[in-house]
């Protein structure tokens, strides 16, 4: 891959990794025939930053290995169409491109990335070429050339979350200056620890913004503050339903703000429902950023009823677990990005190739491929009180088991619920079905409930499932990331 | 003090930070300078690790006052001196992290703007401002003209702190007189010498220079600058003018050279990083070069000269057969401007040995 960013577009693009640094601390590139996007993840999967840069943005683009030897060409036609990618930390090139001289100084940058050949590339270069390369040469003025190297890993292979397109999706559009505005009022401690959460009311006509206390940041923050502004300070504001409540950290936020303040150019946020995440378009010229940022449960707002499922369950294992964590403490959201495996790293690829050509539709669903996935787990009796959350798990694919085989967790649980013997879902499910109860036991349900706690009291393990079976008939089963909140603080450092 | 006799040095001036900032250029961490006194000023020469020395040469002029009694026939202390080339002088050795902080006693020593800008001018902004409010005014104008190679203006009635710097011989302490200004508060500090140890001498012989480099201090404090400080070993390379044009199969990018006449190349653990630096009058204002090179030198010894880098104005590199690396920084000095002011640069020198290819 190679790429020529010229000095003007290169602010834009050091901003823009500026903001990926502040998503998270790895950089992964993909370059496809058309566009090349950066993309990160925040620590805790809870937000995600990509920025698409179209082949009109650098003055040069292309992929594919330099046909240098014609002799070999043909080999080498077979990799045009490939993607590259690789993944490196996003300071490392941010202190190149980002250090004081170059804005003063570099009149071109070529971004190139060398993937590693085994070593028949080496010759002409005296350097090792084992390991991939992103190679960065600046040209400055007075033909200085400066060439930096820096290796890249093979990226962990990260679902990227796709823009729901539903129709009950609600759709503000805000500059950043604006926003900036709003959110000065809330006093903001400094400190890479500090990660303010603020709880965003969205209504017919008005927007209000109230400081989200949790029992963490009690004693420290005494005042909350509220702040309500007229719907009328956005510059479009699309509500399906009112009020929609959201809360969500302000540290990648704010990261996105500060982007889209220095390329003035406003946001687009999309938010369909209290547990589903937050979505924010910044486009410029041949530029798309995309930010999903996890939106956490609200203390104080009524719980969705998809939400009520797993409350019980969760509850008496965090009793079981002695933490005395506080049940309406907000937390970290979900995580949004999931990951894939190796084998499913190329399907991934098509779909986020799909899906940063067109962020704003949903890609397709992928079906899942015979044997590797496990099916989604659509319950049977799915009211429709929350469509969103499972259409956002089958365009994730999130992709944990294949379905004909149960992990060892899996195995483990069943064996202390006696129910050793049980080799494959399918069994699991026609002798669940069996017991007349229509419900979907889902492999990944089980192996997260087993993962979380190792649940050694087989008492609890029958009381407890047959009550989660009759709230899932109740109301309905809910998003798998509905427990993974539930859950989450046991992990969250 | 002995009152019966005059002291060995006495030296004032009514602005230190120039003297402050010299010697902040070569403050290691937590090392011993050596100070020799010499009719013609002061050098002071610090050294770690054996590998490097940095050398500080003060000359007497930068000083309002500077009178040296030479005492080597009194001193038993001191007579090994005398087999130096310079045979009237007195050394002794003083803790430089102390003298740079009784130098900044007041705040006031912070580094003069010099051919830098940057960062390092807006702190002094700060200290001066605490310092003396007339002063501010006057510098922030001074500020405005374009400073950027610009040493601090020393016109007229500006009031900096002054310093008095007595040292009476062998066992007595260095006395230092701070006065903000004429008007304000005084201090005294006395800070201990110890007897001269045995330095490391690194030569450089000229006879022996291959590579011989002059060019402008903010070519080298950016490239130098822009490295990654994770990198652990910093390579010079440098070809002969003439070989550049050497052709050779493979890249032939836009009749560029294929051997770089300098580049400096670094590697850590995120990759490597490659400057090339073309022989064009602008970045390079003389190179000199009789072959092909590359030593390779310990990047935090290297790191170490940024900060007298960063005051100075030229630099000159220098490179023997043996890869013995030789950094000259000219230091602006406030009174060498203008016309008569020739001699009154300050130099700090930076002698430094390569690692051994071989071992590494």
């Amino acid at each position: 891959m190679q790429a020529t960013i010229h000095a003007s577009a290169l602010k834009s693009f050091t901003k823009a990794l500026t903001c990926l640094a502040r998503y998270g601390d790895e950089l992964t590139i993909c370059a496809y025939p058309d566009s090349l996007s950066l993309s990160a993840t925040n620590s805790a999967k809870s937000a995600f930053c990509r920025f698409k840069y179209e082949k009109e943005f650098f003055s040069r683009y292309n992929i594919g290995k330099p046909r240098r030897n014609i002799s070999d060409g043909e080999g080498e036609g077979l990799e045009e169409t490939q993607t590259i990618k690789g993944q490196l930390l996003a300071k490392n090139l941010l202190s190149i491109l980002k250090h004081r001289t170059v804005e003063r100084s570099v009149e071109r940058c070529e971004l190139s990335i060398v993937e590693g050949t085994g070593g028949d590339e080496g010759s002409d270069e005296e350097i090792d070429s084992l390991e991939s390369k992103l190679i960065v040469k600046l040209l400055c003025k007075h033909g200085v050339v400066k060439t930096h190297r820096l290796l890249l890993s093979i990226p962990i292979a990260l679902l990227a979350p796709g823009v729901p397109d539903t129709p009950n999706q609600a759709r503000v559009n805000i500059g950043p200056g604006a926003l900036r505005n709003m959110l000065e009022h809330f006093p903001m401690q400094k400190g890479a620890k500090a990660d303010p959460q603020l709880i965003w009311t969205f209504n017919e006509s008005e927007v209000g913004l109230k400081t989200c206390e949790s029992s963490m940041d009690k004693g420290k923050s005494q005042i909350s503050t509220e702040l309500n502004i007229s719907a009328e300070e956005f510059d479009a504001y699309e509500l399906y339903t009112s009020p929609i409540i959201i809360a969500f950290h302000l540290r990648e936020f704010n990261a996105t703000i500060a982007y889209a303040e220095s390329m003035t150019l406003s946001l687009d946020m999309c938010f369909t429902d209290t547990i589903a995440p937050l979505y924010i378009d910044v486009e410029g010229d041949c530029t798309q950023g995309l930010f999903v940022i996890a939106t956490s449960q609200p203390p104080g707002v009524p719980v969705p009823i998809s939400q009520n499922s797993y409350r019980p369950m969760s509850n008496k294992k965090r009793d079981r677990e002695e933490t005395p964590t506080d049940l309406q403490r907000p937390k970290r959201g979900m995580k949004i990005v999931q990951r894939v495996d190796a084998d499913a790293a190329s399907r991934y690829t098509a779909q986020s190739r799909q899906s940063s050509r067109m962020p704003d539709s949903m890609p397709p669903p992928l079906s899942p491929g015979p044997g590797s996935f496990r099916p989604l787990s659509v319950p049977v009796h799915q009211p429709s009180l929350s469509p969103v959350p499972n259409k956002r798990r089958e365009q994730q694919e999130p992709l944990f088991l294949p379905s004909s085989q149960l992990s060892i967790a899996e195995n483990n649980f069943l064996k202390e619920a006696g129910l050793g013997d049980i080799g494959t879902a399918e069994e699991l499910n026609a002798l669940l079905e069996e017991d007349g109860e229509e419900v979907d036991f889902s492999p990944s349900q089980a192996q997260r409930a087993s993962d979380s706690k190792q649940i050694k009291d087989d008492e609890m393990k029958v009381d407890g499932a047959p009550e989660s079976f009759e709230l899932v008939e109740e109301t309905g089963f809910g998003p798998t990331q509905a427990t993974q909140k539930g859950f989450q603080p046991l992990f969250n450092d | 003090m002995s009152e019966e006799q005059p002291p060995i040095l006495t030296a004032s001036m009514h602005d230190l930070r120039h003297f402050a900032t010299i010697l902040r250029g070569i403050n290691f961490n937590n090392v011993r300078a050596t100070v020799t006194i010499l009719h013609r000023g002061l050098l002071v020469k610090v050294e770690e690790a054996r590998t490097i020395t940095a050398t500080a040469f003060i000359f007497s002029d930068i000083f309002d006052e500077y009178i040296y009694h030479s005492e080597n026939q009194q001193n038993d202390n001191l007579m090994e001196s005398s087999q130096g080339e310079l045979l009237d002088n007195t050394m002794f050795e003083v803790s430089l992290n102390t003298l740079i902080d009784c130098l900044n006693i007041f705040g006031t020593g912070g580094p003069t703007s010099s051919g830098t800008g940057g960062s390092g001018g807006n702190k002094r902004w700060r200290k001066q401002g605490e310092g003396s409010d007339n002063e501010s005014g006057e510098e922030n104008e001074a500020r405005g003209r374009g400073r950027r190679i610009e040493p601090i203006s020393t016109t007229g009635s500006e009031k900096h702190t002054g310093m008095h710097m007595t040292y009476a011989g062998g066992g007595y302490p260095l006395t230092l007189l701070i006065a903000e200004d004429a008007s304000g508060p005084t201090t005294t500090c006395e800070i201990s010498t110890y007897e001269p140890e045995p330095q490391l001498d690194l030569d450089f012989d000229n006879d022996r220079m291959i590579l011989k480099i002059i060019l402008k201090s903010s070519w080298f404090r950016d490239a130098l600058s822009e490295l990654d400080p994770s990198c652990d070993k910093l390579t010079f390379v440098s070809n002969p003018p003439e070989m550049t044009n050497n052709p050779r199969n493979g890249k032939q990018r836009k009749g560029s050279a294929t051997k770089p006449i300098l580049r400096i190349k670094a590697g850590g653990n995120f990759g490597t990083t490659e400057m090339d630096y073309p022989n064009d009058r602008d970045v390079l204002e003389s190179f000199e070069c009789t072959r092909s090179i590359s030593f390779s030198y310990r990047f935090t010894h290297i790191a170490k000269t940024l900060r007298a880098l960063q005051s100075s104005t030229k630099t000159s590199l220098r490179i023997d057969d043996e890869g013995l690396l030789s950094l000259q920084f000219m230091m602006p000095s406030p009174k060498a401007r203008g016309p008569e002011g020739e001699g009154a640069q300050a130099f700090i020198d930076f002698h430094c040995l390569p690692l051994d290819e071989d071992v590494v």
